[in-house]
C-alpha cells in the first residue's frame, strides 16, 4: 500500500469536489465518490498481497478458513457502509446513510449466521 | 510283659497321630488365585478402558498381585505422567493458538470504528461467536472425555463394590461389608446421578450463559451465571465434605462391631475346643490376615486404576483451562473485554468440569481407602 499515493489522492479529491462545487454543485458528489473508488482499489490491491501471509497465519492458528472468511467479509461491509453513509452525510442525506447502516449491519449479521448457528446449537447442547 | 509294653506304646503312637492335625506350608499363590477367582475380581479389567489398561501394563499393574503393585516406582509414574502431558498438550496449544489469533483478529476489526458503536457492536457479536466457534467446539471433546471417565468411574465402582464385600466377609468383617457395602452403592450412584444430572447441566448452564452474558453485556447475563457458579461450587465442596464425614463414622463403627465378633469367636474357639482350640483360633487369624491382605491389595488395584482413568482427562482438561487463562490475559493485555469474558467463562467451564471429575475420583479414593484400611476382624 502507498500510503502517500493515497493521501494524494485524497486531497486532490477534495480540491476536486471544492471546484466542481462551485461551478457545477451537482456533480460533486461524483468526484466523492470517484475519489473513495480509487482509494477502495488501492486497498484492495493492498489486502490481496497480503492474503498469502493472512492464510499461513490462519492454518498456524488452526482456525477454519470458512469462518475468517466471514469475519473478514463482515468487516469488509461495515467498512463499506460507513464509507457509504459518511458521503450521504456529507450530502446532507442523514435518512439514506441510517438506511445504509442498517443494511450493513443487517447484511453482516445474515453473513455471520452460520457461526450464529452453530454457537446456539453448541449453547443448546450445552444446556440439554 | 515286654508284649504289654510295645502295644501300649504302639497304640500310643498310633492314637497320637490320628489325632493330630497335619501343618505345613500352604501355597499362598494359589490360594490368592483361588480368592480372585471366587470374589470375581479378576473381571475387574473388562470393565476398565484399553486406554487405561494400556496405562496399567505400562506400570505394571495390568494384575491384581501385590508383589507387582509393590514393584511400581516413582519413576515410571512420573515417566507416564509426562508422556500423558506431551500427549496431550498440543490440542490445547492449538486451541490456545486459534483463541490468540482471534482476539487479534478481533482487535483488528474493532480498530477500524474506534467511536462508531453500531458497527462495533456487530463486530463484537459475530467476533465473539467467531472466538467460541474457534475455540470452543474442539475443545468440547475434552469435556465429553470428562463425562466418559465419570461414568467409567461409576461402573468400576459398582463392579468393585461385591467384589471387596466378598474379601471384606472372608476377612472377617462382615458387618462392614453389609454396612459399607450399602453405603458403597448409594455413594456411586448418588455420585453418577449427582456427576450427570446434577453439576453436569449445571456448569453447562452456567458456561452458556456466561458467554452469552460476554456477547451482551448489556443484559448482565452474567450475574445468573456467577449465582449458579457459586452454587455449584459450594454443593461440591458440602458434598464432598459430607461424603468423608458419612463414610469414615460408618467404617468406624462396622469395623468396632466386627473387632467384637472376631474377638467373640476366636475366645469361643479357644475355650469351647479342647487341645487345638488355640492352634484353630491362630489359624483362624492367619486365613483372616491372608485375605485382608488380598482385599487391601484389590482395593489398592481399584484406586490406581481408577487413577489411570481419571487423570489422563483430569490432565487433559488442566491444560485446556491453563490456555484459556493465557489467551484470556491476552485479551485483557490487548483491552478486548469480550473476548476476555469469553475465554474467562471457557476456562472457568474447563476448570468446574475438572473439579467435578476430582470430586468423582477423590470419593472412589476415599471409599476404596477406607475399605482397605479396615483390619481384618479390627
Amino acid at each position: 500500500m502507498d500510503t502517500v499515493k493515497i493521501a494524494f489522492a485524497s486531497i486532490l479529491t477534495v480540491l476536486l469536489y471544492a471546484l466542481v462545487k462551485q461551478l457545477k454543485a451537482e456533480l460533486a458528489p461524483l468526484v466523492i465518490l470517484g475519489g473513495v473508488a480509487v482509494i477502495f482499489l488501492e486497498l484492495i490491491e493492498t489486502f490481496a498481497s497480503v492474503t498469502g501471509t493472512v492464510s499461513d497465519m490462519i492454518r498456524l492458528a488452526g482456525m477454519k478458513k470458512e469462518n475468517v472468511g466471514i469475519l473478514i467479509k463482515s468487516l469488509g461491509i461495515a467498512l463499506v457502509t460507513q464509507t457509504a453513509a459518511d458521503i450521504c452525510r456529507d450530502n446532507s442525506c442523514s435518512s439514506v446513510a441510517s438506511a445504509v447502516e442498517l443494511a450493513g449491519r443487517v447484511g453482516a449479521i445474515t453473513l455471520a449466521m452460520p457461526m450464529l448457528q452453530s454457537v446456539a446449537s453448541l449453547a443448546l447442547g450445552l444446556i440439554t | 510283659m515286654k508284649f504289654k509294653t510295645l502295644i501300649t506304646v504302639f497304640v500310643s503312637v498310633t492314637v497320637a497321630f490320628s489325632i493330630c492335625t497335619q501343618a505345613f506350608a500352604a501355597n499362598t499363590d494359589e490360594y490368592s488365585v483361588d480368592w480372585l477367582e471366587e470374589s470375581g475380581a479378576n473381571e475387574l479389567a473388562e470393565y476398565l478402558s484399553s486406554e487405561t489398561l494400556g496405562y496399567l501394563k505400562r506400570l505394571g499393574c495390568e494384575e491384581i498381585s501385590f508383589d507387582k503393585i509393590l514393584t511400581v516406582s516413582i519413576k515410571d509414574i512420573f515417566s507416564l505422567l509426562k508422556e500423558i502431558i506431551l500427549g496431550g498438550i498440543k490440542t490445547p496449544l492449538k486451541g490456545a493458538a486459534g483463541a490468540c489469533g482471534s482476539v487479534i483478529l478481533f482487535c483488528i476489526c474493532s480498530a477500524f470504528f474506534p467511536d462508531d458503536d453500531k458497527n462495533a457492536f456487530v463486530l463484537n457479536i459475530i467476533c465473539g461467536c467467531f472466538l467460541i466457534v474457534t475455540v470452543f467446539i474442539p475443545a468440547f471433546s475434552a469435556v465429553k472425555g470428562a463425562v466418559g471417565a465419570i461414568k467409567a468411574v461409576a461402573g468400576f465402582q459398582k463392579a468393585l463394590i461385591p467384589v471387596t464385600a466378598v474379601l471384606l466377609t472372608a476377612s472377617g468383617s462382615p458387618v462392614s461389608a453389609v454396612s459399607l457395602q450399602g453405603a458403597a452403592v448409594a455413594v456411586a450412584q448418588a455420585t453418577e446421578l449427582f456427576a450427570a444430572e446434577g453439576a453436569f447441566p449445571l456448569i453447562c448452564l452456567s458456561g452458556a450463559l456466561g458467554m452469552a452474558g460476554a456477547l451482551f453485556p448489556e443484559f448482565r447475563i452474567s450475574a445468573i451465571s456467577d449465582f449458579i457458579r457459586k452454587t455449584v461450587t459450594t454443593v461440591l465442596a458440602s458434598v464432598s465434605g459430607l461424603f468423608a464425614g458419612f463414610l469414615t463414622l460408618k467404617s468406624v463403627l462396622s469395623s468396632s462391631s466386627d473387632s467384637v465378633a472376631f474377638r467373640g469367636l476366636r475366645f469361643a474357639a479357644n475355650a469351647l475346643v479342647p487341645v487345638v482350640g488355640g492352634a484353630l483360633s491362630e489359624s483362624y487369624s492367619s486365613v483372616v490376615a491372608s485375605v485382608s491382605l488380598l482385599k487391601t491389595t484389590v482395593g489398592i488395584y481399584g484406586i490406581i486404576a481408577v487413577c489411570a482413568t481419571v487423570i489422563p482427562v483430569v490432565i487433559n482438561l488442566a491444560l485446556w483451562a491453563i490456555a484459556m487463562r493465557a489467551a484470556g490475559a491476552l485479551s485483557e493485555f490487548l483491552n478486548a473485554r469480550t473476548c476476555a469474558d469469553i475465554l474467562k467463562n471457557i476456562g472457568f467451564f474447563f476448570t468446574m468440569t475438572n473439579t467435578m471429575l476430582i470430586l468423582v475420583c477423590v470419593i472412589f479414593v476415599i471409599s476404596s481407602g477406607l475399605v482397605a484400611a479396615i483390619k481384618s476382624g479390627a
